[in-house]
């Protein structure tokens, strides 16, 4: 077994166990041949449970700040994850995924850049979009529900919940072979694929609902207190 | 990490800064506490003593939005028309010291930064500069915020990356970063725009504008 499966079987196992996650689309992960495989970033468990699932070994696009640890540095070449500098533009991070997409392998991504604060899907990096509109190859968006909710990003514990995972169509942007084209492209191509990872994901349309108006209750109640207390 | 990173004022009362650790920060105005509790997807606010009604579970993101409308992290430093906006911090600096290469069994990988050891201190914003004055006594080290090419957060840290080709790397010691990070691209942006260089764009990986 390889080192990347015996992280994998270990990490996903570990999930599978404590979290029970639902997975659906798996169908739409190729078989064969190169893609993209394209998440919202919403809590530090989101690459085991984005690669988790998937049959194919997948070449992870990670912080370079995740390599300073020793263990990291040890354990992420051998899951394959390969470093991009995030406080500057990281042209060697490009080249590297280019690779790995022209000898067929299969290449992970967070176009946000960075996990989110409150769970909502951010803006994707113009970098990312550039990216993927250069290596013309299938997009597989995937959407993570209920991660956000066990592990967020200002927390340092995980705790249960529901959590899935939802693999769509590949989407296929073309060839945009000039910088110029690319840049054409750049706003559309983001639109699009904002669009299909949220659609994957579960609103909390209820939640949100209820929070709205729990929160407004109480700002009312604290200007009534406010005005009572200075009259 | 804390809560606080993401709560850096109250959402009720809008006062500022919230105090405590971790899972659990209290605001010291109205006497609400926020904390991570019994249901996971949400965020438990805890009315203030005297105050009538239970617990309400909000989401983050619910919270999140408040911050903005109560006119985000702008609104939480002072704003003289004369000097401009200025906060204070206390941090933990690490500086850049180059790159290392990366390899794996052979294969290129790529490059990851190397950091000096921790320096604490003070970090200063001024309208037009970024002030650190170490503990340690030695003399304060001046940035000039026409000279940062890039803005990010790292995990709990706020990375600025100079036109020198210098990283520094603060992490806030009982601030939060996601508001000094808003301050900080407000006060980019400013310079820029008296700069006559234009709206900025995209603060990572580099300060780009339309």
């Amino acid at each position: 077994m390889s080192w990347y499966g015996f992280f994998r079987a270990l990490t996903w196992g570990g999930v599978r166990f404590v979290f029970h996650p639902t997975v659906e689309g798996l169908e739409h992960l190729p078989e064969d041949g190169p893609f993209l495989l394209v998440a919202n970033h919403v809590s530090a468990l989101d690459p085991i449970l984005v690669q988790g699932p998937c049959r194919r070994h997948v070449h992870a696009m990670t912080k370079s700040t995740q390599f300073t640890n020793p263990a990291f540095q040890w354990a992420l070449p051998r899951v394959l994850a390969f470093p991009a500098r995030r406080y500057r533009v990281d042209p060697q991070a490009v080249r590297t995924a280019l690779r790995y997409l022209s000898a067929g392998c299969v290449v992970g991504l967070y176009p946000e850049g960075e996990r989110s604060w409150d769970g909502s899907l951010q803006p994707f990096r113009r970098g990312a979009i550039r990216l993927i509109l250069k290596a013309n190859v299938p997009v597989v968006p995937c959407g993570l529900s209920g991660a956000f909710e066990i592990f967020p990003r200002w927390s340092r514990r995980a705790v249960p919940h529901p959590v899935a995972v939802r693999y769509g169509p590949p989407i296929h942007f073309g060839p945009h072979p000039t910088r110029a084209a690319r840049e054409a492209a750049l706003e559309g191509a983001s639109r699009r694929l904002a669009s299909a990872i949220s659609a994957l994901t579960t609103p909390a349309g209820h939640a949100i609902e209820s929070g709205e108006a729990a929160l407004a209750r109480l700002q009312a109640r604290h200007r009534t207190e406010s005005q009572v207390a200075s009259p | 990490m804390s809560l606080r990173d993401l709560l850096y004022r109250c959402p009720v009362c809008g006062h500022h800064p919230l105090k405590g650790v971790g899972d659990e920060v209290g605001c010291a105005e109205c006497g609400v506490v926020y904390h991570r509790g019994g249901a996971p997807a949400l965020i438990r606010i805890i009315p203030g003593s005297g105050s009538d009604g239970g617990p309400v579970d909000v989401p983050a993101s619910v919270l999140s939005r408040a911050l903005e409308e109560w006119g985000g992290a702008l609104s939480t430093v002072s704003q003289d028309p004369e000097s401009g906006l200025k906060a204070e911090a206390d941090v933990r600096l690490k500086r850049g010291r180059g790159e290392s290469v990366l390899h794996s069994r052979g294969q290129f990988l790529g490059f990851r930064e190397r950091m000096a050891d921790t320096e604490t201190g003070r970090l200063i914003l001024d309208p037009d500069k970024l002030c650190f004055q170490p503990s340690s006594g030695n003399s304060d080290v001046v940035w000039a915020l026409r000279d940062v090419r890039g803005v990010q957060i790292a995990s709990s840290a706020l990375q600025l990356y100079l036109a020198s080709r210098l990283l520094l790397h603060f992490r806030f010691v009982d601030d939060s970063c996601r508001r000094w990070d808003e301050l900080l691209r407000h006060a980019i942006q400013e310079v820029w725009r008296d700069e006559g260089w234009g709206e900025i764009v995209e603060f990572q990986p580099r300060i780009s504008v339309r």
